[in-house]
């Protein structure tokens, strides 16, 4: 089992820890990635209405996963991980710029955005990069459902 | 897909048979949120191609593939221009389904792209959406390079030259581009199949197959007249780097000391029945004792220090190669670059740049 940036006796199993550790050992290169840690603050994701669950899944274990290579699931980390942004602007502006180049990205993205207040209950997160984007390996136990509300309709 | 199913547009398009549609190289995710949404790929041909996510159902994901040339791979990932012009230039688009398994099915071949799934005018790669890889594809710039060409050559070495140098261009891209996971991945699969020869070409076509055509070594101009040129645009890096090597073993004193190690290091792994040259195809011996271990991280060590590649040192380490691993590619290198040397040596080949006017036979 591999985890990063936690102390010993806080580490809790991921969701999908196996296929997270077999990453690790196809890869050569820790999964999460070196640098992940426990997040502490506001995140935005998107998500479909009504929430479920499934909102929350990564895209390794979608049906059908949205994945042009069936290796992916077996070498890439980010596979296994939800995608999240720190702000609602960032969130926002980036679907917008993706949805510019997939017109049916509604279709598989979501259709509007949640805000969740992180801790060490959810999971393990990348730092976030420059535009706020970060991707979070959720734990077994994450209550996603009571740390997420749909904040409305992404425009 | 997560939301109540909502059908996909029929396409009007030629079905195409599975089997004839190109082998397809994954080189590199350009936009991912949740998995990969528009990637870059390298056909078997060596021509640039894009996988775009286009639409889902309940069942399936269907994908588009389209070529996409060297300058405008380039542009896109500056933002200088839009996927739209580059979807509206492609001279043909391929659409593909993949479902649970992920496999590739219901090839299409269609004359133009569907208006429901044509990206927008605004559709640049703007820096909130690209990834690390995209970014990182266009951190390095292509310039020229002439390599001089004198003397009394023949068609074999008009052959060999090119492709000597191609091989060193190639190991050299993947050492400074360990950080892409393509190249990370086509090392270490090379390596755990290393067989004799076979591991060695592998290693090289390997990397040129992640190698995107902006990082490739384009010809711009082949003359020759006694002397002659070949004019490169390639990524400036690689060319530093094999001159350097060259220099290192140029001069005859240091040629014959790494020569001397060479022929030690062989003399080694016959006497320890360790295989994995040029010319054998034998299976690869694993179980090495912590001595052999130790012999071979020497070996290693006096390798790097004669080609001044301490970095590469660390690299290879880092993506958790083995002493033998790490021989086996430098002495592939080695090799290419030995043969290299002696077109340098003979005054048929220079590095870099033109010879002068009045050298030539």
């Amino acid at each position: 089992m591999i985890l990063f940036g936690i102390p010993q006796t806080a580490r809790i199993v991921l969701l999908f820890q196996t296929e997270v550790d077999t990453v690790s050992q196809a890869t050569g290169a820790s999964c999460p990635p070196v640098g992940a840690s426990i997040p502490n603050g506001e995140a935005w994701r998107w998500v479909f209405a009504p929430m479920s669950e499934r909102c929350f899944s990564p895209v390794a274990v979608r049906n059908p996963p949205r994945l042009s290579r069936a290796k992916d699931a077996l070498e890439q980390c980010s596979c296994w991980g939800l995608s999240m942004h720190t702000s609602a602007n960032a969130s926002i502006a980036a679907f917008k710029a993706v949805e510019a180049i997939f017109p049916r990205a509604r279709k598989t993205l979501g259709t509007h955005v949640a805000v969740g207040q992180l801790d060490g209950t959810i999971g393990i997160a990348t730092p976030p990069d420059q535009h706020g984007h970060f991707d979070l390996h959720p734990y077994k136990s994450a209550p996603f459902l009571a740390a997420f509300q749909t904040a409305g309709v992404i425009p | 897909m997560m939301q109540a199913a909502v059908a996909m547009i029929p396409l009007n398009g030629r079905k195409v048979d599975a089997r004839s549609v190109p082998t397809y190289t994954w080189n590199a995710d350009l936009i991912y949120f949740d998995g990969p949404m528009l990637s870059l790929y390298k056909q078997d041909d060596g021509q640039d191609v894009l996988f775009a996510w286009l639409d889902c159902d309940d069942r399936k994901n269907r994908w588009s593939v389209f070529p996409i040339k060297r300058d405008e791979l380039r542009a896109y990932l500056l933002g200088e221009i839009s996927l739209r012009s580059i979807c509206l230039a492609a001279h043909s688009l391929l659409v593909f389904d993949t479902g649970v398994d992920c496999k590739r099915r219901n090839w299409i071949l269609l004359n133009r792209f569907p208006e429901e799934y044509l990206p927008a005018q605004s559709s640049f790669l703007k820096p909130e959406i690209a990834t690390a890889s995209a970014k990182r594809l266009v951190s390095d710039t292509p310039a020229d390079l002439v390599l001089g060409l004198n003397g009394e050559l023949y068609l074999e070495d008009l052959e060999g030259i090119p492709k000597l140098y191609q091989q060193l261009y190639s190991f050299h891209y993947g050492m400074e581009h360990m950080d892409r996971p393509a190249v990370k991945h086509t090392v270490q699969k090379t390596m755990e199949s290393w067989r004799g020869g076979i591991g060695a070409v592998n290693l090289f076509s390997g990397l040129r197959a992640v190698t995107p055509s902006i990082h490739r070594a384009r010809l711009k101009e082949l003359r020759y007249n006694s002397p002659g040129v070949i004019r490169l645009n390639l990524l400036p890096l690689m060319a530093e780097k094999i001159q350097t090597a060259m220099d290192a073993i140029i001069v005859d004193n240091a040629f014959n000391a790494i020569e001397i190690l060479y022929k030690r290091i062989y003399d080694y792994f016959r006497d320890h029945k360790i295989t994995g040259f040029d010319d054998e195809k034998s299976s690869v011996q694993l179980d090495l004792n912590d001595v052999q271990k130790k012999d071979l991280r020497y070996f290693v060590d006096e390798y790097f220090k004669h080609l001044g590649w301490a970095l590469y040192r660390e690299r290879f380490s880092a993506v958790g190669m083995t002493e033998i691993s790490q021989l086996r590619m430098l002495l592939a290198y080695y090799r290419r670059l030995r043969n290299l040397r002696k077109f340098v040596v003979a005054g048929k080949l220079k590095l870099d740049g033109e010879f002068p006017e009045d050298s030539g036979i």
